[in-house]
């Protein structure tokens, strides 16, 4: 009896490990792609590489383009999906779905559609689709915030490749944000027979590139789209890794195992740079790093005064220097200067003298605390803490305290923040998206009719140069209000493989990876 | 037997009970909202207190509690706030990973472990004894974190021999399984040498010794079989903490596996992932426990002869006082 049952647990855990050791096999033979991938790149006399790995911070929510706000979900969407309207790397709007557009008037926009394009399942993509997905996107969370201005239920499709787009108002972001990962077009036949959660996990587009598998927390693959009506690319698959561990990510590059890296850290530039099998590629990004008084809910601040001796208070070249080491620029206007119609401005020199005569001339009381908060990005920290610094130093009593963006989301909601550290990323590149901050209620910013007067004048306007200087005035008068203070224009960094070719670097973070080949 | 194994899984019910409601009293006293966390931060306040709604996050304490709990008991985990998915799946789609990673940690720490507490122990102040228990120290104070660096900086970049992130097979498993191997390896080691240290001193190993036994025969067989059971205690410890998931080391090699999945569930206060997860490594924990103390018997008769039932157990006693089952 003895002898039967350890026989039958000796049979058993035999059982066990064959078991597993058949599961690990079948997962190997699944990625196999993924492991010739770098022993391809050990090898330089292999045959031609045709799989593309590129490696970002953290995983995509999902890839509906309507329901999420994740850069990583923007740039698997940017290959599955076809937009109206595209963005070329200067930044100008070309043709995609759509061969021309004019517009009809103020508020309506034809578009001609070709009549080439079918969704990976096998449907023709027609101007309905088109309809289907702008009244989405104008609905639905992810996208809500950008597309309420468009008005989905009076857009008109005039026949199956002809489309009249209605704004409610003149709007003139409304090519950047066509050419945006929210303006993807979705099949609309499938998508109400999916479901959104469903097509966000299985999603159906038109692009030069099709989904193949997503494999929760680590990995999704893309496969090429050989019916596409455009240039095919050049690869078989594109796979998207996720590497949340900053140093991981670097050497995932240097080891091979990894073509292109996002958001390549300070501390490892040298290091990739000096191999010669890796490149640094760096480029100035949307993202702008500021420090934003909540004027409106905070009485201690609505002093204008108040807010300008505190921006006199910081050496702002001096925070740059310290916590990005070159990878940064000192900001001299509200938005990035890659984005249009950005002006540089002068912006107080630092002074802490005249900030302390400044803050006694308006009455400020120096035991008032100020709280300061930031989320848990480190450079934020560091930015916090030289802050803090600063103040403290001519006076002033300041509680610096870091949330999670939960915490941080919400005590922003209610009952409000006074100080944060902004580090916002404008991802369209649209001059109306930089100033996003100063339309956000929450954070506060401003409650000042003439910087909403020229908002709106400014999105509403289409001709170039009345834009332009619309924007340029109310870059300075924003400046002079010191809703926030400007802080950091922080670059872009991207590791790729030398044997990377057509790589182009963007600013928002949402790489085109179509154009890629490998030398 | 059966009737201990019985009581035991009983026992589950009341830990499981707990656990599920101490995390869920945690989770509740967090700050964060779920629902303005899915929408964003410039969603309207209507449509936060909507989602709140459709999630049930208004509803009292205790019906969310009890929600939770027949959910539970039907085998619903409830759906993931970020991917939409049940979280049953999610659990189980990371749970392989973690299961071959934990298992490969076991088996690594085991083959240096063991080993070298036997020998650190047969030879005890020699210069192996000496070199292994520096490397006992060194593995326990190494963190997890640098050590993985340090692994993946010489075997992935320098000498290009495998890969250094990812978890798609054999070649990818060694790094990782080192890294937590090394670390738990220099716990075994310590245990199994001062659970030998103590057996080899008793007075059978000098009997065995006297009646001309092998020293592998004394060592392997009189002495390791009864040092055995404190080392199958750090044994499954180890495994049963692995369970868990390892997350310093998964972030670092980029292994999809439970831990990674938890940490990322509560920063984006994703309850239903935080909750079903705990639960599920509670109950896997306390699986292994349950495991380790079944294999105890194996080992131990002494220990057998008292999970037997009462009847069995009085006529054993009755046959160890004549003498009669006495090895």
């Amino acid at each position: 009896m003895k002898k039967l049952r350890r026989l039958l647990a000796l049979v058993l855990t035999v059982a066990m490990i064959l078991s597993i050791t058949a599961c690990g096999n079948g997962k190997e033979a699944e990625t196999n792609t993924a492991s010739t991938g770098s022993s391809s790149n050990a090898d330089a006399s292999a045959p031609a590489k045709d799989t593309l790995v590129v490696v970002t911070r953290s995983e995509a929510t999902n890839l509906d383009p309507h329901n999420n706000t994740s850069l990583s979900s923007f740039m698997v969407e940017r290959a599955i999906y076809d937009r109206l309207v595209d963005k070329d790397e200067n930044g100008f709007i070309v043709p995609c779905a759509a061969t021309e557009w004019e517009i009809v008037d103020d508020t309506t926009i034809r578009f001609h559609l070709r009549d080439d394009i079918y969704f990976h399942n096998g449907e023709k993509l027609t101007a309905e689709d088109v309809k289907y997905s702008i009244a989405r996107a104008e609905k639905e969370a992810g996208s809500r915030t950008f597309f309420k201005f468009f008005d989905g239920a009076n857009t008109e499709v005039i026949d199956d490749t002809t489309i009249d787009i209605k704004v409610y108002e003149p709007f003139a972001p409304v090519f950047n944000y066509l050419s945006s990962a929210r303006g993807s077009i979705v099949c609309a036949s499938a998508m109400e027979s999916m479901g959104s959660d469903a097509y966000g996990r299985n999603p159906i587009g038109s692009g030069p590139l099709k989904f193949t598998e997503w494999v929760a927390g680590d990995h999704i693959e893309l496969a090429r789209n050989d019916d596409y009506w455009g240039d095919k690319v050049a690869y078989k698959d594109l796979i998207f890794r996720v590497i949340g561990e900053d140093a991981s990510r670097a050497i995932e590059l240097e080891s091979g195992g990894a073509d292109i890296s996002l958001y390549i850290a300070q501390q490892d530039i040298s290091s990739l740079e000096s191999n010669p099998e890796t490149e640094v590629i760096s480029v100035p990004s949307y993202a702008t790093v500021s420090v934003a008084f909540n004027s409106v809910k905070f009485d201690y601040l609505q002093d204008v005064r108040v807010r300008k001796a505190l921006a006199m208070a910081l050496d702002r070249e001096g925070i740059v220097e310290a916590v990005y080491h070159g990878s940064a620029t000192v900001a001299d206007s509200v938005y990035s200067s890659v984005i249009p119609y950005h002006t540089s401005n002068e912006i107080v020199s630092y002074d802490p003298e005249a900030a302390k005569a400044l803050l006694e001339e308006a009455g400020f009381d120096f035991s008032q605390p100020i709280k300061l908060v930031t989320m848990g990005s480190a450079s934020a920290v560091a930015i916090s803490e030289i802050v803090q610094n600063m103040w403290e130093s001519i006076g002033l009593s300041v509680e610096t305290s870091i949330l999670d963006w939960a915490v941080f989301s919400q005590t922003m909601a209610d009952p409000g923040l006074p100080v944060i550290i902004l580090d916002s990323n404008a991802s369209s590149g649209d001059p109306d998206h930089g100033f996003y901050n100063w339309t956000w209620t929450e954070a506060g910013v401003h409650n000042d009719p003439l910087i909403t007067e020229l908002l709106e004048k400014g999105k509403q306007t289409y001709k170039d140069d009345d834009r332009a200087k619309i924007y340029a005035e109310l870059q300075e008068v924003c400046i002079d209000y010191y809703g926030l203070v400007p802080i950091a224009f922080t670059d872009s960094t991207f590791g790729i493989r030398s044997n990377v070719k057509g790589f182009i670097p963007d600013s928002g973070n949402v790489l085109d990876l179509t154009k890629i080949h490998f030398e | 037997m059966h009737k201990y194994i019985f009581k035991r899984v009983l026992m589950m019910i009341p830990v499981l009970l707990g656990v599920s409601l101490i995390i869920f009293t945690l989770l509740y006293i967090t700050p964060g909202d779920p629902a303005r966390q899915i929408l964003g931060p410039d969603a309207s306040p209507e449509a936060v207190e909507a989602l709140r709604e459709e999630l049930g996050l208004n509803d009292s304490f205790g019906v969310r509690y009890a929600n939770f709990v027949i959910g539970a008991l039907h085998g619903d985990l409830g759906i993931s706030y970020t991917t939409r998915l049940p979280v049953a799946t999610e659990i189980f789609s990371r749970f392989p990973t973690t299961f071959v990673y934990a298992l490969l940690c076991t088996i690594v720490s085991m083959i240096i472990g063991i080993p070298l507490g036997i020998i650190s122990a047969t030879k005890q102040y020699s210069i192996f004894d000496n070199a292994a228990t520096t490397f006992a120290l060194l593995g326990v104070s190494m963190p997890t974190f640098w050590l993985g660096l340090m692994l993946i900086l010489l075997f992935s970049v320098r000498l290009d021999w495998l890969p250094a992130s990812g978890f798609y097979g054999p070649q990818y498993w060694i790094l990782p399984a080192m890294t937590i191997g090394m670390n738990s390896s220099a716990y075994i080691m310590r245990m199994t040498r001062s659970s030998m240290l103590e057996v080899i001193r008793q007075d059978y190993i000098r009997t065995a010794r006297a009646k001309g036994q092998t020293e592998y025969k004394i060592v392997v067989k009189h002495a390791l079989k009864n040092a055995l059971i404190p080392i199958i205690t750090v044994v499954g410890i180890n495994f049963g903490r692995s369970l868990g998931g390892a997350i310093v080391t998964e972030q670092i090699f980029a292994i999809p596996g439970l831990g990674k999945m938890m940490v990322e569930a509560i920063s984006a206060r994703n309850y239903p992932v935080v909750q079903g997860g705990v639960l599920f490594i509670a109950v896997a924990t306390s699986v292994v426990n349950l495991l380790v103390d079944i294999l105890y018997a194996y080992i131990d008769p002494r220990l057998s002869s008292q999970y037997q039932s009462g009847k069995k157990k009085k006529a054993l006693q009755a046959s160890e006082v004549t003498g009669g089952t006495a090895k």
